[in-house]
């Protein structure tokens, strides 16, 4: 399927840069064995881009730095972001043209599939252009985290060792496509929210903090793990207050373009059921 | 401590207030002219309204060794700036859960909604929160995590 949707993929770039509609292609290449992100520009170079199970990065986050019009392919998470960074008005939709995958679940180079696309429940996309493809069944959403970190000083314990680990490098930060700030608090000289090379309860702020601002915005991608050098789970914070979210205010990042950010929006009536309901929750 | 450590006798938590200005902060300062008792534990900044309060000040203060923190501000309906303290709700309500799923316990952060004209209740947040917060013993988030990653 994967071929199919290459070859389709290719022929419908060269279309458009022929015709004039886009000024590059942003789409997947081979570099050596690895998969990269790479920009198309004339239509003879289309036969660079590829389509397969291997293509897991992101490319929304590359797409917020591009200027011009873009042609760009999207599978499910790149799409949930994309219609992220167009409700925080990071990109102009007019300047996308969007060709919608499937994504047949991104696999590492021996093969394992990454924990992030064996948990993910969208793998089509929600906005496009043009669809290349078939879609694919969606899993429905598992019931419980994963980690089933039965108290919380089990949770503290198991995070606190996660953090143990962190070296500060920001890479987390560096390729998430959500991640799109100036001038970014986990950086910030002036005051220094976020001590580096502080200790460890630095470290807490740092992921505390990401994890706030990913409130219904996280899509899931998993990128923030995979760049990971010391493999810290840290998809858990973030789809954890993203499903909090959901069950509090009712949306979900990444579907609407239409939709509000939940934190800067409120319903009065509603919120007040919801406040005295977690007041009565036992801690 | 957190996590069923070793509970000092006679703990005294340090709980840091924001109080917004039009609200809670009078709502202390009505407690102090009245001359109503309550705990010494309370450490107050004053803020323009409750949506001021960045969950960052609250991390921030943990870190610098409080026990609990307590927000402020004025009643569903009454803010100042008509709609800040439905922000503050949301935002640190959805907080408090991170928290939780991070082994904080989420008691440890407190939204109340006092008015100008309630010193009493003031007051008695303060006696309430300052005993619960007894109960549970420092948070000391530094040595918790130190002893934890282990
Ligand atoms: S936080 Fe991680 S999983 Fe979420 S959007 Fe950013 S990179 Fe993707
Ligand atoms: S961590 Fe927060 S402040 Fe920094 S870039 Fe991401 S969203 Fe912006
Ligand atoms: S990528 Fe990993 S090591 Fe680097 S800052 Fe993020 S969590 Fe820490
Ligand atoms: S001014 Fe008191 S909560 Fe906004």
């Amino acid at each position: 399927m994967s071929a199919e949707i290459q070859d389709a993929l290719r022929s419908e770039a060269r279309k458009l840069l022929e015709e004039g509609k886009v000024d590059k292609i942003l789409g997947y290449c081979m570099s050596g064995d690895r998969v990269v992100p790479c920009m198309v520009y004339a239509a003879d170079e289309v036969d660079k881009l590829i389509y397969n199970n291997r293509c897991k990065i992101n490319l929304a986050r590359y797409l917020r730095e591009c200027d011009g019009r873009v042609g760009v392919v999207a599978k499910g998470c790149d799409s949930r972001a994309i219609v992220e960074l167009l409700k925080a008005k990071q990109l102009d939709r007019s300047d996308l043209f969007i060709w919608g995958v499937s994504c047949p679940g991104m696999v590492d180079s021996e093969g394992r599939q990454y924990r992030s696309c064996s948990v993910c429940t969208h793998r089509n996309p929600v906005v496009y252009d043009g669809f290349l493809g078939k879609l694919v069944e969606e899993k429905p959403r598992l019931k419980d985290d994963e980690l089933g970190l039965g108290s919380r000083d089990e949770r503290m314990s198991y995070w606190s060792k996660q953090f143990s680990r962190c070296i500060s490098c920001m890479a987390c930060r560096n390729v998430c496509p959500m991640c799109y700030c100036k001038e970014c608090v986990l950086e910030k000289k002036d005051p220094e929210w976020v001590a580096r090379g502080g200790d460890i309860s630095d470290i807490f702020v740092y992921h505390a903090i990401k994890a706030m601002h990913m409130a219904g915005r996280c899509v899931e991608c998993g990128e923030c793990e995979r760049a990971c050098p010391v493999d810290i789970p840290l998809m858990h914070l973030y789809s954890r207050v993203c499903r909090d979210v959901e069950q509090l205010f009712g949306v979900e990042a990444g579907m609407d373009e239409n939709d509000k950010p939940p934190l800067s929006v409120f319903d009065l009536e509603a919120d007040a059921i919801l406040e005295e309901n977690e007041k009565n929750k036992k801690s | 401590m957190e996590g069923g450590k070793q509970k000092k006798k006679g703990f005294e938590p340090s709980i840091v207030g924001f109080l917004c200005n039009w609200c809670s902060y009078a709502g202390a300062d009505l407690a102090g002219t009245s001359r109503l008792e309550y705990p010494p534990n309370l450490r107050v900044i004053r803020v323009m309204c409750s949506s001021r309060v960045n969950p960052l000040f609250v991390l921030k203060a943990y870190q610098r060794g409080a026990d609990g923190i307590l927000i402020g501000g004025c009643h569903p309906q009454d803010c100042h700036y008509m709609e800040g303290n439905y922000y503050t709700r949301r935002r640190f309500m959805l907080m408090r859960r991170l928290l939780d799923y991070m082994g904080v316990d989420s008691r440890r952060l407190r939204v109340e909604w006092v008015s100008a004209s309630e010193g009493e209740r003031f007051a008695e947040v303060v006696r309430e929160y300052t005993d619960e917060l007894k109960k549970m013993g420092p948070l000391d988030l530094k040595n918790q995590m130190m002893q934890d990653e282990r």
